[in-house]
């Protein structure tokens, strides 16, 4: 989005002032619209599709398949894909990275089988257009997608260490996963404001953009700051940075509890 | 944890067609794969009653334009309280009563729903067919149909959570009555379920109180039959079926097997190389020992005990688990068969065995402890005398098929006429006797019968099974007859119309055409012109006496430049026998003819077989031929192959053509050639037995009829003439020839036959009694050698010595058997008995299936015409050569079981005293070979001395010694040792059959 330099001092001046004001009118902790749809590819063991009000769009599947953890111990792999972006551009990259470092907080005991065999869990994520950071959604993505993941049911022992059993499973049960998937939010920094899910006119504005982590109620790493655009950025007070992390921590059990219903 | 299925998702496509999704879990090598089906709903699928005058409205034609038939009758029988009716059966009565089903007194129009039809092919592939050739076939008479519940908007079902993919299909099949109840209400017709399954039933009663159909247990249905008592007797043995007042808690016994392995353990183990998987060979001396050849290990690992066998039948493909150290054995050395033991068993009860009662202690062992230990027992079995032994955990595959056995008579309750519980001794002395229960005990003593086995749980010491049928009195020819061929699984029935469709028009009167360029015969038969006329060749046959079906035909002529042309003509079974057509289909399945003493199953019909295939003298015939320029020495110079058209001059016998050619008056043409071809056959096997081909023996003997009252009369050992082996060297050079041919041509597919040489282990036991006792050896490096040896092999006392060691010795060797050349590298075609790189089996189209895919491999091959898919197919080829290999070890096995039974019926008038060899010694008796009679026989310790207890093994010696009836002096038996025994056939009371009872004089 090209903005011209009047429209760009305009919104800055608007979102520094205090209290800020955003563009469409939203409250600092506010989201933009976004519809999800959970488990609508049959052959995955969860997916979900997520639109936000920008047209950004995010599609992500969970597969599954049975690995001997004493061998692979790398029990969650994901990779990003986004349309328009070269695999080894630097935002696929560093989207895949970051997410893969952010699962490692999830609890693969959880996806143990057996002694000797657990599900290995492969989400791929497709990012069909973006408008604004994908960061947050494609969290939103995962994380819906992995609550309404069902695994197969086994239906033969959990002692196989000694005597080796090949897992087998119901022909037709499933059994839902639970685990605590780890949400994503990006901030947006104006002046001395902070707010959460910059949209892309503010991004064109923000000094800077955090992205903070969070689990089960408590903020987590990986925590970094990032340039939302290439002419504004700036320095900020830690103190920004505090009252994000307090932002995000009041209202993201919010947010995952709405995930979770869907 | 919470269970959670997904919803399945219904679309609506067009006006009747619905789209669903089937989502299931496939677990495979541990993995788990989610699998979604799309699956379509139609609203036009009729039920098929010709009653129902709304079907009729509703059906669309089908693929080839055509409506459906409906086939149930609008005036079904009549039951007392239930009226008109149809009948919906389950799975398990499919598959437990298949028999039934097929029964023409009972089970009119029927319904199989689709599922069941469905699930019946999962679980056993026959009986699928029999239920597909019964809806496919069945007439005014017995009205079958299939109901494609699955595909049906309205009876479809989805799975619920929780329930069993069984418990679904069951619904379905509730869901197909009440459909059928409910649409067939208005003309009157009930439905009624008939299954097994108690929890079924009760589902039914419970699902609604107006459900409108009846449900039945089988033995219920039966019950309402008109012919009731006729039908109960044949419903199968199983352990749930009828809540029948009969079934007595005491029916259980405290014999329990070991669980079998759940899969999972059963995989695991298989992939990590604890368990090992093979088939179940059961010792034919011992019916409580088995073995499983499996790979890894270089002699098949020993079962030792009913315990251990844990209910597997010879055959089954097992998954086996090695036992400890502490528990390998050596080869039992004792003879058992399930006729003698345990004979006082009683099939209502189970008497207390001590095998059971030591119990294994239940230390787990780990994986690795097990991979050593299989390490160790590979070790010990290259070594040590004792071998590991191992228990059978799993069964992977059963062998059960209709088995002809006889009741026990001890096992019968003469007192009472109801139902009792009676022992059947099966004919195959590997198998344990089964427990069948029966009404007609007392009237099937003394009879064969045919019974199939249903189940064998865990808490029962023998197999269940159930009667299905008399095959007459025990001894009568036809009952004898008629149950080896059941037993050697030989198609005898008649062929079929579609089958006998597929023959010439013309039948008998079908002629060669007089010309070959004929215009109009040309039109019939566009590749006429490829043929060669070599009418005018003077060729002859030469056969065993009374031989019909001449399938061969031989000529040789000296060529100006001094070479011979020597041509062999094959009958032109391929010419009749076209791919893809029923009658070839039916000779596929067959595979081959069958050999009885009074008795010739074809694989082909008669027509071709002993008329126009047949290359009778003095007719035109077409013929397939291999045309050779043979030098003097026999060298083949060059070859050619040509369909061709033949007139034979002359059908011989083997004793006549030797009469022509010793008699020095006959000077003409035709015996000239014979003489030819004679000397040449003479050079050739010189020139094979030069380069190895070995001179093995069998005991074989030919039994006399008598012409009229067909009663065997004498027993004769086959005599060889030279004329024999005339035919034989020119059809080994044929085969020869034509397998080079076609495998040049196909080099993926061709037909071949390839012997292996014997592993040297199977020689072990035989090299060591020579060894200890002649101190002879055979030798193993090639086949040249082993032909040496066992000319070496001669006892200057003892003619026959030779003779015996070579029936001995092929006892050892492996199987011949047919192939196609992608299965196998080429080094790996020799037959090594006949020592050529490479074979085939080309010269007998009328009587092998093999010999047929070779012609038409040939015919491909000279580009007489092309060669079909299904011989160009490697996965095809393999199924063809697995059949065939089976079907000809079972054509033999029957051919010998015919002659031991006539064997025993010529003995029964003459008991006599005869030279006999002893070829194996055991604990408990010893095996005596009589060449005469070419029978074997255990003469068991009993029979040989008083003092049973008192009789010393020598393993080391391979001697038995002990004290004779009525005599002090100790006497010892050794192995190879000529001994005079008394012949005489007795019948066995237990097993009523009759065999050869040795005893030492």
């Amino acid at each position: 989005m090209t903005l011209s330099v009047a429209e760009k001092s305009y919104l800055y001046d608007s979102l520094a002032s205090s209290p800020s004001i955003r563009p469409d009118g939203r409250q600092q902790h506010q989201f933009r619209p976004i519809e999800i749809y959970t488990d609508f590819l049959p052959s995955s063991n969860g997916s979900s599709r997520i639109i936000a009000s920008d047209g950004s769009e995010c599609i992500v599947s969970v597969k599954a398949k049975v690995v001997d953890h004493t061998i692979d111990d790398d029990l969650l792999q994901i990779e990003v894909e986004i349309a328009g972006e070269r695999d080894d551009s630097l935002i696929t990259e560093s989207c895949t990275s970051l997410f893969n470092k952010l699962l490692r907080n999830i609890d693969i005991k959880k996806l143990q089988l057996t002694k000797k065999y657990s599900f290995k869990l492969f989400i791929d994520v497709l990012v069909i257009s973006s408008n604004s950071n994908p960061v947050s959604l494609i969290s939103f993505g995962i994380y819906s997608s992995l609550n309404c993941t069902s695994l197969p049911k086994l239906v033969s022992n959990f002692d196989d260490l000694e005597v080796e059993e090949l897992p087998m499973f119901h022909d037709y049960d499933l059994v839902k996963l639970e685990v605590d998937p780890p949400l994503v939010f990006v901030l947006g920094i104006v002046k001395n404001n902070i707010f959460i899910d910059p949209a892309a006119n503010e991004s064109e504005v923000a000094n800077n953009g955090l992205m903070i982590s969070w689990i089960n109620g408590r903020t987590i790493a990986p925590m970094r700051t990032f340039a939302l655009n290439d002419t504004n950025t700036k320095g900020f007070s830690p103190k920004l940075m505090q009252e994000g992390i307090k932002l995000v921590e009041r209202y993201a059990p919010d947010i995952a509890n709405a995930l979770q219903n869907i | 944890m919470s269970t959670k299925v997904v919803a399945p998702r219904k679309k609506r496509l067009s006006e009747g067609l619905t789209v669903t999704q089937k989502v299931f879990i496939r677990s495979r090598n541990g993995g788990a794969t989610k699998i979604i089906r799309e699956h379509y709903l139609r609203n036009d699928i009729p039920c098929l009653s010709k009653s129902c005058t709304k079907c009729q409205s509703i059906v669309v034609p089908d693929a080839k334009n055509e409506l459906p038939k409906f086939i149930l009758s609008e005036e079904p029988p009549k039951l007392s309280k239930i009226g008109k009716h149809y009948v919906v059966v389950d799975t398990n009565i499919v598959l437990l009563a298949i028999d039934l089903l097929e029964n023409v007194s009972c089970f009119f129009d029927v319904i199989v729903p689709q599922i069941v039809l469905d699930e019946v092919r999962n679980r056993s592939y026959p009986v699928y067919t029999r239920l597909r050739t019964l809806c496919r076939d069945s007439d005014d008479t017995k009205r079958f149909i299939v109901f494609h519940n699955e595909f049906n908007e309205k009876t479809f079902i989805d799975r619920l959570p929780n329930e069993t993919i069984n418990d679904r299909n069951d619904r379905a099949i509730r869901k197909t009555c009440e459909w059928y109840a409910e649409h067939l209400k208005a003309y009157g017709i009930n439905i009624i379920l008939v299954t097994n399954d108690r929890l079924n039933r009760e589902a039914v009663k419970k699902e609604s109180e107006s459900h409108g159909y009846f449900t039945k247990s089988l033995y219920e249905y039966a019950d309402l039959l008109s012919n009731a008592d006729e039908i109960k007797e044949l419903i199968p043995n199983v352990d749930n079926y009828a809540e029948s007042k009969e079934l007595l808690p005491e029916d259980m016994s405290e014999i329990v097997f070991p669980e079998y392995y759940q899969t999972s353990r059963v995989m695991g183990g298989l992939r990590s190389g604890s368990l090992f998987q093979g088939n179940v060979q059961i010792s034919e001396y011992n019916f409580l020992e088995g073995s499983v050849s499996l790979p890894r290990f270089s002699k098949p690992v020993l079962i030792v005990g009913q315990k251990n066998l844990n209910r597997a039948f010879n055959g089954d493909q097992v998954v086996v688990e090695l036992l400890p150290e502490t528990e390998w054995k050596a080869p039992s050395t004792l003879t058992l068969d399930s006729e003698h033991f345990d004979v006082n068993d009683n099939p209502d009860g189970q008497g207390e065995d001590d095998q059971f009662t030591n119990e294994n202690s239940t230390t787990v062992i780990s994986d690795k402890q097990r991979r050593l230990l299989a390490k160790e027992a590979i070790n010990a079995q290259k070594s040590k005398k004792v071998q590991p032994t191992a228990k059978v955990v799993s069964i992977t595959r059963r062998s059960w098929r209709q088995y002809v056995g006889q009741i026990a008579p001890s096992s019968v309750d003469g007192k009472t006429n109801g139902i009792q519980n009676v022992f059947v001794i099966l004919m195959d002395k590997c198998l344990p006797k089964i427990r069948i229960r029966t009404r007609r005990a007392q009237e099937l003593l003394g009879k064969r019968i045919v019974i199939s086995v249903d189940s064998w749980p865990e808490t029962y010491k023998y197999p269940l099974g159930h009667f299905v049928r008399d095959l007459g009195d025990v001894e009568s020819t036809e009952a004898e007859t008629e149950a080896l061929l059941l037993e050697h699984d030989v198609e005898y029935r008649p062929f079929s119309k579609k089958v006998l469709e597929c023959l010439p028009a013309e039948g008998h009167d079908w002629k060669a055409p007089a010309k070959l360029d004929d215009p109009e015969e040309i039109s019939k038969d566009p590749l006429l012109p490829k043929r060669q006329d070599l009418r005018d060749k003077l060729i002859c046959s030469i056969d065993p006496p009374g031989c019909v079906d001449i399938d061969d035909a031989l000529h040789a002529k000296k060529l100006p430049n001094g070479n011979w042309e020597v041509g062999v003509h094959i009958a032109d079974v391929t010419h009749f026998v076209k791919t893809g057509t029923a009658l070839d289909g039916e000779g596929a399945s067959r595979g081959t003819s069958v050999y009885l003493v009074d008795k010739r199953i074809d694989m082909l019909p008669m027509l071709l077989g002993t008329d126009l295939c047949s290359l009778k003298p003095y007719v035109d015939r077409f013929a397939f031929s291999v045309l050779w320029e043979l030098n003097d020495n026999a060298d083949i110079v060059n070859v050619n192959f040509t369909k061709s058209v033949i007139k034979s001059r002359e059908a011989f016998s083997y004793e006549q053509a030797q009469l022509r050619i010793d008699d020095p008056n006959q000077k003409d043409e035709l015996t000239l050639g014979m003489r030819a071809l004679l000397a040449l056959s003479i050079k050739l096997k010189q020139k094979r037995l030069d380069a190895g081909a070995l001179n093995l023996a069998s005991p074989e003997v030919k039994v006399h009829m008598d012409s009229e009252t067909a009663d065997p009369g004498e027993v004769e050992i086959k005599k060889l003439l030279a004329t024999n082996s005339l035919v034989e060297e020119f059809m080994l050079l044929a085969n020869i020839s034509v397998a080079r041919k076609i495998y040049d041509a196909f080099p993926q597919t061709a037909m071949l036959r390839r012997h292996a040489a014997p592993p040297s282990t199977n020689f072990e036991m035989l090299n060591e009694m020579l060894q200890k006792r002649k101190n002879m050896h055979i030798s193993l490096e090639s086949s040249k050698a082993l032909a040496d040896s066992l000319d070496r092999c001669v006892d200057p006392q003892d003619n026959y010595f030779n003779t015996l060691v070579r029936i001995m010795s092929t006892r050892c060797m492996m199987a011949a058997q047919y192939f196609y050349s992608g299965a196998y590298s080429y080094p790996d075609f020799k037959h090594y008995g006949l020592a050529v790189d490479i074979y085939t089996h080309f010269t007998s189209p009328i009587r092998r299936y093999c010999d047929v895919v070779a012609h038409r491999q040939l015919a491909g091959a000279i580009g007489y015409e092309p060669l079909s898919l299904e011989h160009r197919d490697k996965h095809k080829m393999d199924m063809i050569c697995r059949n065939i290999n089976r079907k000809h070890r079972n054509a033999q096995f029957a051919g010998r079981a015919s002659i031991e039974y006539y064997v025993g019926q010529v003995m029964r008038n003459n008991e006599s005293i005869e030279t006999g060899y002893v070829i194996k010694v055991f604990n408990n008796g010893i095996v005596v070979l009589v060449p005469k009679f070419g029978v074997e026989g255990l003469i068991r310790i009993e029979n040989l001395t008083d003092a049973a207890e008192d009789a010393v093994y020598d393993e080391l010696e391979f001697k038995l010694s002990f004290k004779p009836k009525n005599s002090d002096k100790i006497r010892e038996v050794h192995v190879f040792e000529k001994v005079d025994v008394q012949v005489r056939s007795v019948l066995d009371p237990v097993s009523s059959k009759r065999k050869a009872e040795l005893l030492l004089v």
